[in-house]
């Protein structure tokens, strides 16, 4: 699918007052996509697919009534490859359906899942903080990267890389 | 219009006969008498059956085919029954058939099923063309309203309604009819349905909403305007204050004493400021990795599955897929494989290159392995760039935190030590110690006002966000109130209307009504009994006055003069319809028309001399009448009076039958003259 054909996909997300807070008040996120990509990748840790696919529509699309509804373009994430890595690999393993890969609608979509139990989850943390929160956020990124220990994976991923390289891109 | 000829085919109980109308200034009254049951009634209805497919028979109209025809013809075989009104209007001849076609559905089937119905209206001009009209009802309609034809074809029964107490209803209806007025008091009665919704859209959508709206926002902007001016007066303060602060550093400079402790001060508040600058510049350092990064640790695991089982794939050889599959849909939807063999559904050539497509892996997915692949590393890279960054930003932080702790001990310690100096200045009688006390009080003072500026600051804040939302609130608002105002001007031009029309249909309606009284006072007085008067009141009942008491008498059924009054002004409503058709002036409404009439039994139970002055109105009634009445009514004085202006008479001889060989029929036979003198 061309990226012509798919500058128009757009998806509703539930913007809570975090979002606000973050990239307006305290201005540690440059702008509302950054911390959208960051409240999934909190959401897809901290959550599970069984819990996201329970929310509804309003409840991870936000409403229009209550001023909760925010729009998340995909062309924002067209020039930004690792962006479009995160939501192919969330939306992938989401649905272990190899279409996500290539389907924007289906990856914004997940991403408002797991940016909803995301958000959620910051609110808690930093929702109340008087102060811009960056040295909790620091922590907090630190403690989950510490027990997630993905460094053991390097080599393996390494291989990985080096066995395309030589199988599929030089094709 | 002018009636002509009436020729009825199987209509109920005549098999085929004719009736030719009167015509002439003089004698333009055409009578059928006959016994009861003759067929009376039936003449009267045949006309506006075969102009309004009306009849106004108690019978079902599945009745009307003669009980003899249908007899004469077995089950399954149809009979026509027929009704043809040859007649003029506006130089033009016109004859109107209309058809059912009913069919014997048994040997004992004596009212037959309609199986097919026709009307037609064929015309001449008076230079000779001829043809048929498309659409004959509403030419019909064109020539003769319906809506008339109570005025025009009517019985004795009418008659007496439009004379009896409360008739208003039917004498107002009358009028309005004549005078095409019924569509003006449609619109009156639509036009009040109109001006109810657009009162409940007044009532939907109007409020003192906006008006509120408004004061909210003048009050808020207010607000906005007072909280600015208490910040420029603070920022003046502070400002003030800042150079009170550094008049009292000059001071302290300038004693000998205190001058080396000042200039220590200045560099290590200059270094403080650097700190605190650099301190700033690395948390938005931290941030923009924040930022751009943060998520990475959170989603690594995600991407390393995905890579893990896109290599998996490449391992299996489903990726990337032989020949793609989208070069595969190209040559088949162009029809050509790159050998020129023409690929067509359902052959060889086509299933063989079909067979390349891989339904391993779906279009596109290929590219999306290789783009997510194809970062992988630089992902990794960027995680590890965060962390490394993210470390080494806070270790540079927290170093220039412990020099500012340590610049900010020193500058306590000499204020400590300015505050215990009491040596006075011999110029200004000021101690170092007075200026330093001065100097931490404008401090503090300074910093107080910063605070109070910054909460006066997120006051505005709160306030400009809350006018935004009113500037939202406003503009639905007046939309709402624009829709208000636009049906409130449309209630009012609604009621303005429809009061005019009321006016005007009043207006209209009394014209009638006393031109129409005028009418029949004037033609009741030279008829009627002496000693009585008829009107049309205010109120539109026909009323008849007895002079000699000088009130409303509630005459006699039986008397005459009712049924004089009535006949009086239904002519009147003739001569309303004759003189509008010929009036030179456009007629919105109505154009009126010159009309017969067709009455059945108009003498009810009337006296023979009150039979005899009836006699004397009907002929004046319409330039063409024709009179249907039973044997009795005719004999005597009737036939007497009308015999010089009835120049075509008619008998209805019936015969019941026996229900066996032969069926009830009537023939309608024309009367000589010498006939008519002898009755």
């Amino acid at each position: 699918m061309s990226d012509s054909s798919t500058a128009t996909t757009r998806q509703y997300y539930h913007r809570h007052d975090i979002y606000d807070k973050m990239v307006s008040d305290w201005e540690i996120f440059d702008s509302l996509v950054d911390f959208f990509v960051f409240s999934a990748s909190v959401g897809y840790a901290v959550s599970d697919r069984p819990t996201v696919n329970t929310y509804d529509d309003k409840e991870f699309q936000g409403k229009t009534d209550d001023g909760t509804r925010g729009e998340m373009l995909w062309m924002h994430f067209t020039d930004k490859p690792t962006y479009r890595a995160v939501a192919a690999s969330i939306a992938y393993q989401h649905t272990s359906d190899s279409s996500a890969l290539v389907e924007p609608e289906t990856q914004l979509e997940v991403l408002a899942r797991y940016a909803h139990a995301g958000a959620m989850r910051l609110d808690r943390e930093f929702g109340d903080a008087a102060n811009p929160p960056r040295d909790g956020l620091v922590s907090f990124i630190d403690k989950f990267h510490e027990a997630d220990g993905t460094t053991d994976n390097e080599d393996i991923l390494s291989q990985i890389v080096d066995s395309f390289d030589s199988d599929m891109m030089s094709s | 219009m002018q009636l002509h000829r009436l020729h009825l085919t199987n209509f109920r109980q005549f098999r085929s006969e004719t009736v030719e109308f009167a015509l002439g200034d003089d004698q333009n009254v055409t009578v059928v008498h006959g016994q009861n049951g003759s067929g009376k009634t039936t003449l009267k209805n045949a006309f506006l059956w075969v102009l309004y497919e009306e009849s106004n028979f108690n019978l079902r109209p599945d009745k009307l085919a003669s009980q003899g025809a249908l007899a004469e013809v077995n089950a399954g075989e149809t009979v026509a029954v027929e009704a043809a009104l040859e007649f003029e209007h506006e130089d033009v001849d016109y004859e109107v058939t209309r058809t059912y076609e009913y069919q014997r559905q048994a040997s004992d089937d004596y009212l037959g099923e309609i199986v097919d119905e026709e009307l037609s209206l064929s015309y001449e001009t008076a230079d000779g063309k001829r043809g048929t009209r498309q659409n004959p009802q509403r030419s019909i309609e064109q020539i003769l309203p319906e809506r008339l034809s109570d005025l025009f074809f009517f019985d004795g029964e009418y008659i007496t309604q439009l004379s009896e107490g409360h008739s208003q209803d039917e004498v107002k209806e009358a009028i309005q009819n004549i005078m095409g007025l019924t569509i003006i008091e449609r619109s009156i009665r639509h036009l009040g349905e109109v001006e109810g919704r657009f009162e409940s859209e007044v009532q939907e959508h109007g409020s003192s909403e906006l008006s509120e709206l408004l004061d909210t926002r003048s009050e808020l902007r207010n607000e906005v305007e007072d909280l600015t001016g208490s910040i420029e007066t603070k920022k003046e303060s502070r400002q003030r204050l800042r150079e009170e602060i550094s008049e009292i550093e000059r001071k302290l400079e300038g004693i000998e004493e205190a001058a080396e402790l000042q200039e220590e001060r200045n560099r290590l508040e200059s270094r403080q400021d650097a700190l605190q600058a650099e301190i700033a510049e690395i948390n938005e350092s931290i941030d923009a990795e924040i930022s751009k990064k943060g998520h990475l640790p959170f989603v690594m695991p995600a991407i390393e599955a995905t890579a893990q089982d896109l290599d998996d794939l490449r391992e299996r050889g489903e990726i990337p897929s032989e020949v793609s599959n989208q070069f595969v849909d190209k040559l088949l939807a162009q029809g050509e494989c790159i050998c020129g063999r023409r690929l067509e559904e359902g052959t060889h050539p086509y299933d063989s290159v079909e067979a390349y497509r891989s339904d391993a892996a779906e279009n596109g997915v290929d590219q999306a392995a290789i783009r997510i692949i194809s970062h992988l590393t630089s992902i990794q890279d960027e995680q590890a760039e965060y962390l490394d960054t993210v470390d080494e930003l806070l270790a540079e932080r927290s170093d220039l935190r412990d020099e500012l702790t340590s610049v900010d001990e020193q500058l306590d310690e000499i204020q400590g030590e300015l505050e215990e100096m009491n040596i006075t200045d011999p110029e200004t009688g000021e101690t170092p110690s007075e200026l330093e006390s001065a100097r931490t009080r404008k401090k503090s003072e300074r910093e107080e006002l910063k605070r109070e500026i910054w909460d006066l600051e997120r006051d505005i804040e709160t306030r400009e966000e809350r006018l935004e939302e009113i500037g939202e609130e406003i503009d639905e608002a007046r939309q709402e109130e624009s829709q208000a105002e636009l049906a409130r001007r449309r209630m009012q031009a609604t009621s303005k209307v429809q009061q005019q029309l009321e006016a005007s249909f009043e207006q209209l309606q009394n014209q009638v009504r006393e031109y129409s009284n005028d009418l029949v006072s004037k033609t009741f007085d030279e008829i009627a009994t002496k000693g009585y008067e008829a009107e049309i009141t205010d109120e539109f009942e026909l009323r008849i006055r007895d002079q000699l008491q000088g009130e409303y008498l509630e005459v006699d059924k039986s008397r005459g003069e009712r049924q004089i009054a009535s006949l009086t002004f239904i002519g009147s409503l003739v001569q309303i319809a004759r003189e509008r058709y010929e009036s030179d002036t456009d007629a919105e409404y109505f154009s009126g028309g010159i009309y017969p009439i067709v009455m059945d039994s108009p003498f009810g139970a009337l006296d023979d001399e009150h039979r005899r002055t009836v006699s004397r109105v009907i002929p004046r009634m319409a330039e063409q009448v024709v009179v249907l009445v039973t044997d009795s009514q005719w004999r005597g004085p009737v036939a007497s009076e009308m015999n010089e202006i009835a120049s075509r008479q008619y008998r209805l001889d019936f015969d019941e039958g026996d229900g066996d060989t032969s069926y009830p029929r009537s023939r309608i036979v024309e009367e000589e003259i010498s006939q008519k003198v002898n009755q």
